[in-house]
């Protein structure tokens, strides 16, 4: 049975009219009801009907509430059948003449196309052309009927090439904005023959030649079927409309059955519009910080920066928005995360199976997709929270060629601080402001440019004693061309920049700043080649060059007594070049392999220090300095990463996988704090440090329950990582000419079980998860320094092995819902004192082994009350208000539990950073009705 | 980033509750370890050498080692046996070693059959004091502002090379019972007028709790100046009457530097967000037979400067009583309810005002009313 979604307003209803001219009838079929059909629920009802007898059933889902069918007369009609038991939710059926039976509300449903439109230009093209051919459907009717399915178009021309199989390949569109549609899953009815868009909203899939119903859909949009009549490759553009039914559900990526079908694993997509009402600390949204509600990502605590992937430190994961690498995702040292919601469209976390693609971090690819503008109208949408103003913009440059978006936002509560009465916080002030635009513009079918930028400040300041300022900026240009139909070619220019200054001034006579900053320059050119039966390859090299400014330490005023200090300049160049092919064995077995192989080089201008070998590095082990002039190559490390992964369906419901990953890392996060810093610098691998390399193992098995209702999914991995950065103990990282003598290489391993369970749709939705993972660093190293806890295995900062979140939605109304989440972990491990000593009278804590004991559990519920404004189609702007409660318990989650010596007293204390309900209210608008 | 700061940034984001709340977790280990602590100096002796064990969190007492032998060597072979003076206490004789400038020394404690000694550790030249004084300033706790005096020193030229510095210091004050003693009830019918002026001014001196460290490395002038100490909270009795403090200042090696500066950085950034983990920080002693054995503590050798400074509370802005008479406590409690004596004090009113003897009796506040020998009530250079 097959669901899809004639939920018609009367205004689109009205235009379809006028539009088009119908030959309406409403048909019927005669039917035999005997006891089998009596009390079945509605689903197994048509789904009897459906294997009984030759029609189809066309209705949305979540339309009708659960009933069970009672059949009260004997009369034969199916149709007078199904109105009289549909007539109490005020449902009426209609058959058209190819037996699909329609379930609408209200309106009656008028059945059939105009036969004048079937097929003609088509025919037409392939009779004159000799190239490939494209279907140029009715624009207007694909458009404005997005879930018709009756028509049937005809998709290349007539050659007698004996093949079974051609290729179909297009773009999918939104039709209210043209933009393209990432993730849309088109598959072919009856079939398991399934592909999904890419991040251009591309898709090809291979079918065989003869008619078939492609359906086209995901959670996003409405499902739309289109007959086709295939007869040699060709190209099928399609546009599909937003879902308007599912607005307020929370929802993890997928059309049904991708979780099932894709070939890929461990890995996630969240939308933004999926995530509006899912309560988050001061009413902020945050598509970041949401993804700590997904399994395997966690964060040593609340308000720090940084996610921890799968047990993996914070430094190795990648945030790029549209390509751009992101080297301080967080705003407010952490608090928030430095992407405005209003104009990110999606964001997919990589989490086992990295595609051969991406290099560099070991451990999760956040890849944030901006919105595109709208090619069709202009539009803007904002708000208001607690903490900021966010304003974004789009519209077209040219109709239907090109766009623009512009998204800001800004704190605008600096002045709030200014009326506290209390001195501490009247002289602090944090502001933070972001902006992304987005320009794209489609020079032909085949050919698009794309502009895009990424701005982020932060501006921090502490009882006058301590100043923050640090901004990334980036930029992307990227040329996107189609060839041959349906393979692709990319070429980007990237460039991203991150810039830290702190001015610290505790101490007035050692007062300072420092300034870090860091440049990465990218080209990248990836190639998709689809004109191979069964296979999609992927090849692309790429190139970035890094230059760091380790620092620039100076003293702050002239009160101030430190020598001014210029840490030395690093530069480098990582390149990589890969191949990766998709495979489809059979219909049950696809495999992607693929090979990445790396090369660093580090270069100079550099003096590098040598030390003696029988000895840990320190300043009193150097025995010389060799320089390197500019450009000089000082270090050069390259290895081969090989990706692997394997889908088998063992039916249509049900997947198992299984993946192989490894990847290298030449950067790192100069940070010895157990939570990101906002003092932390990056630094690249050199002479003295080697780079990191991961690898992971995993495996899951997939299945979507209840015809599609339910997504359920388990998956185990394990993973190590060598030469993973850590610190000796006590190691000073603020200005350090040489890092390399605090540096200790040890090893990581990581293993989990995630079993999730996602709910996507319906009035009540939501996702739960459940989590277990251990963490364990090993540092051995062959001096004292170089040893922690002897050498043996400790449990990571974020080694939490219970893991419970659970995010739930409940829909009253289109104008009302509730959501709920409800987060519980394991308390992180944390170092004690197990005992104190005496200096003289000084009392000071005595350590135990580092991460021997845990703080208590975490646990916490928060609560949203989203209230969308009137549903009047005809207004100019329609507005939502959020409000929620964070942390509705109050309960007192230790960020921290500490020790310190007051006076003669040791006191011990415990740190919450959210430790009360944190109520808030958000008002959103967007121009236009609840629908756009 | 200073605990101030953070508590600052969760005030602001919770609206000025309180982030922070005492909490004890249970923690059941106890780490038995030996802790040998002392120094050696330029200046004369006799020198301390405090031999203790470790103790559990809940258990603060101090667990002495005692009936050890303890020795002090210097590099050309010299010796001293220290003598056990009071539990785990051991000190050299008034005319016993005396350490030199430029000259290393080391400790040797034999204990339980087992032989722990420090690394050989050379006094550097004493950098000098030159100057200590106060300014009143405000400082930001966890409660708000306050408002005390902050000490700073100044020093005398720095050495060529890298000097490293630790100052500790010993206040002593003096102050004043905050009421007068009139009545002490011994029952209901038993009222003695007092007459005896005792417990009315006291003096106490307190070892510092804290160390303060610097190092030159990284510092740009030719002496040190402005380089804060301590603070004293201006709400406190230690500023109410009149105040000294003894500034020493140790010249200490780089390791031994290190090692108080940790033990600073780990206690003062305990709280904070973006905490480094803290860690058993090793001293300078060993087992001489099996180098597993973790010995706590830290024997250097220093250089020693010292200077003591008198401070007379400033006229305005300090504010110390805790003391308010109570005239309600009869009509309160029942006579047996009551645990006489009652101490009491005559108001302006003609009530009598009933409050603890530490009010009425310094002595009660670990005061003596004998002042200490170096005590002066004026000095030239008073602040």
């Amino acid at each position: 049975m097959n669901l899809t979604s004639p939920i018609l307003k009367n205004w689109l209803t009205a235009a379809f009219i006028l539009l088009f001219s119908f030959r309406g009838a409403t048909q019927d079929y005669p039917v035999k009801w005997d006891a089998s059909f009596q009390n079945l629920t509605w689903n197994a009802f048509v789904q009897r009907v459906e294997a009984r007898y030759p029609v189809r059933f066309f209705y949305e889902t979540d339309s009708l509430p659960d009933f069970n069918v009672i059949i009260r007369t004997q009369d034969s009609s199916l149709t007078k059948q199904l109105n009289n038991m549909l007539r109490p939710y005020h449902r009426i059926a209609v058959m058209d003449h190819d037996n699909n039976i329609f379930i609408t509300a209200n309106t009656s449903f008028k059945t059939g196309i105009p036969a004048e439109t079937l097929n003609t230009t088509a025919t037409r093209e392939n009779i004159t052309s000799v190239k490939p051919t494209v279907v140029k459907t009715n624009r207007a009717l694909m458009g404005t009927n997005g879930n018709f399915a009756g028509q049937r178009i005809t998709v290349g021309k007539i050659v007698n090439d004996n093949r079974a199989g051609v290729i179909i390949s297009g773009y999918v569109r939104n039709v209210t904005d043209n933009a393209p549609i990432i993730g849309v899953m088109l598959r072919i009815d009856g079939t398991t023959n399934a592909v999904l868009t890419d991040a251009s909203g591309f898709y090809t899939i291979k079918v065989e030649k003869g008619d078939m119903q492609l359906i086209a859909g995901n959670i996003e949009t409405k499902e739309k079927r289109i007959n086709l009549k295939v007869l040699s490759d060709g190209r099928l553009d399609l546009t599909l409309e937003p879902r308007l039914v599912t607005l307020n559900a929370v929802v993890i990526s997928a059309a049904k059955d991708q979780l099932v079908k894709t070939t890929q694993m461990g890995f996630q997509r969240l939308a933004t519009r999926e995530i509006k009402e899912i309560p988050l600390v001061l009413g902020e949204q945050d598509v970041i910080k949401v993804s700590l509600l997904l399994p395997g990502v966690q964060s040593v605590g609340e308000g720090s920066a940084g996610l921890n992937v799968r047990g993996s430190p914070t430094d190795q994961n990648y945030f790029i928005i549209n390509n751009i690498p992101v080297y301080n995702s967080s705003h407010l040292l952490g608090f928030f995360s430095a992407f405005n919601s209003d104009a990110i469209k999606d964001f997919t976390l990589y989490k086992g199976n990295i595609p051969a693609g991406f290099g560099g971090r070991l451990s999760s690819v956040f890849d944030i997709r901006t919105k595109q503008g709208n090619q069709n109208n202009f539009s803007a949408n904002g708000g208001i929270s607690p903490v900021t103003a966010r304003l974004t913009l789009e519209g077209p440059i040219i109709k239907k060629q090109s766009s623009y978006m512009i998204g800001m936002r800004s704190t605008y509560s600096d002045w709030i601080l200014k009326q506290v009465n209390d001195p501490d916080i009247s002289n602090s002030n944090a502001w933070f402001g972001d902006l992304i635009t987005d320009f794209t513009f489609d020079l032909d079918r085949n050919n698009r440019i794309n502009l895009s930028s990424y701005h982020s400040v932060d501006q921090i300041g502490l009882i006058d004693q301590n100043k923050y300022q640090y901004a990334n900026n980036g930029a992307s240009l990227t040329y996107n061309h189609l060839f041959r139909e349906k393979n692709s070619f990319v070429l980007s220019g990237i460039v991203s920049r991150y810039d830290f200054t702190e001015e610290n001034a505790e101490m007035a006579i050692a007062a300072y700043s420092d300034y870090f900053n860091l440049v990465h320059g990218e080209i990248k050119s990836d190639i998709t080649i689809r004109s191979i039966t069964r296979h999609t390859i992927n090849a692309g090299i790429n190139g970035i060059l890094y230059l760091v400014n380790q620092g620039d330490f100076k003293p702050l005023n002239a009160e101030s007594m430190v020598n001014t200090m210029n840490l030395e300049k690093e530069k480098a160049i990582e390149s990589g070049i890969y191949l990766s092919d998709e495979w489809i064995v059979s219909p049950k077995l696809a495999i992607t392999a693929g090979i990445r192989y790396n090369r660093y080089f580090y270069l100079g201008p550099q003096q590098v220090k040598h030390y003696a070998a029988d000895a840990a590095r320190s300043v009193a082990t150097i025995t010389d300095t060799t320089g390197f002039a500019n450009n000089e190559l000082i270090k050069t490390y390259g290895a081969p990463d090989f990706r692997f992964n394997a889908r088998y369906l063992i039916n249509e419901r049900l997947s198992v996988k299984l993946g192989y990953n490894q990847l290298k890392q030449y950067l790192f996060m100069l940070s010895n704090t157990i939570a990101i810093a906002p003092t932390d610098k990056w630094k690249l691998c050199d002479y003295h440090i080697r780079p990191m390399s991961g690898e992971q193992y995993s495996f899951g098995v997939y299945s979507t329950l209840l015809n599609g209702k339910l997504e359920v999914s388990a998956e185990t991995y394990y993973k190590t990582v060598e030469n993973l950065v850590e610190y000796k103990n006590g190691a000073n990282l603020v200005v350090n000419e040489i890092p390399e003598t605090e540096v200790i290489q040890g090893s990581l391993s990581a293993m989990g079980l995630e079993v999730m369970i996602n709910k996507p749709k319906g009035r009540f939705n939501g996702w739960m998860n459940y989590t277990y993972s251990r963490a364990m660093v090993t540092l051995d190293g062959p001096w004292y320094e170089e040893r922690i806890n002897d050498g043996e295995p400790y449990p990571s900062n974020y080694d939490k092995p219970h893991a419970l979140n659970i995010v739930a939605n409940y829909k009253f109304s289109r104008r009302f819902s509730i959501s709920s989440n409800l987060v519980y972990s394991t308390g992180r491990p944390i170092t004690y004192p197990v005992g104190f000593f005496y200096h003289d009278v000084t009392k000071i804590p005595l350590y135990s082994e580092r991460n021997e004991y845990r703080i208590p559990d975490y646990f916490r519920i928060d609560l949203s009350l989203k209230i969308e404004g009137n549903l009047l189609s005809r207004k100019f702007a329609h507005g939502t208000w959020i409000l929620s409660v964070y942390n509705l318990t109050g309960r007192k989650n230790a960020y921290s539990v500490f020790f310190r010596t007051e006076n003669e007293m040791l006191q011990g204390y415990r740190l919450s950073v959210f430790g009360v309900p944190i109520v808030s209210l958000t008002y959103s608008f967007k121009l236009g009705n609840y629908a756009n | 980033m200073r605990i101030s700061a953070i508590l600052i940034f969760c005030g602001l984001l919770t609206f000025a509750i309180s982030c922070l709340d005492p909490f004890y977790p249970g923690i059941d280990e106890y780490l038995d370890l030996p802790v040998v602590e002392g120094y050696i100096s330029d200046s004369p002796g006799p020198y301390t050498v405090r031999l203790s064990r470790t103790v559990a969190m809940e258990d603060p007492e101090i667990k002495p080692i005692r009936n050890a032998v303890v020795i002090i060597a210097d590099d050309t072979g010299l010796e001293e046996t220290l003598t056990e003076t009071a539990p785990g206490v051991y000190i050299t004789h008034a005319d016993g070693m005396r350490g030199v400038k430029g000259k290393s020394y080391s400790v040797i404690v034999k204990t339980d059959g087992k032989t722990y000694q420090s690394a050989f550790e050379t006094i550097p030249e004493a950098v000098a004091i030159d100057s200590v004084y106060a300014h009143t300033e405000t400082r930001y706790i966890e409660d708000g502002a306050v408002q005390g005096l902050q000490f700073y020193v100044n020093t005398k030229a720095l050495p060529d090379q890298h000097a490293y510095l630790l100052w500790k210091y010993e206040e002593t004050y003096k102050f004043r019972a905050e009421l007068v003693l009139d009545f002490i009830y011994y029952s209901l019918d038993s009222i003695v007028r007092n007459l005896s002026d005792s417990g009315q001014m006291c003096w106490r001196t307190v070892q510092s709790y804290e160390a303060f460290t610097f190092s030159s490395v990284n510092y740009s002038q030719p002496q040190l100046s402005l380089f804060p100490i301590h603070f004293v909270d201006g709400q406190t009795n230690k500023l109410s009457v009149r105040y000294s403090v003894l500034v020493n200042q140790y010249t200490v090696s780089e390791r031994a530097y290190h090692y108080w500066d940790e033990i600073g950085r780990m206690n003062e950034e305990s709280g904070s967000l973006y905490t480094r983990q803290p860690y058993q920080i090793k001293g300078n002693l060993y087992n001489v037979e099996n180098s597993d054995e973790v010995i706590l503590g830290y024997f250097m050798a220093a250089g020693i400067s010292n200077k003591r400074i008198y401070v007379n509370p400033p006229s305005i802005g300090f504010n110390f009583g805790v003391c308010t008479p109570a005239t309600d406590v009869l009509i309160n409690s029942s006579p047996d309810e009551i645990n006489w004596p009652l101490y009491a004090m005559l108001l302006p009113t003609g009530e009598h005002g009933f409050a603890h003897l530490a009010c009425f009796d310094c002595r009660m506040n670990s005061g003596t009313e004998t002042a200490p020998d170096f005590w002066q009530e004026f000095t030239t250079n008073d602040q």
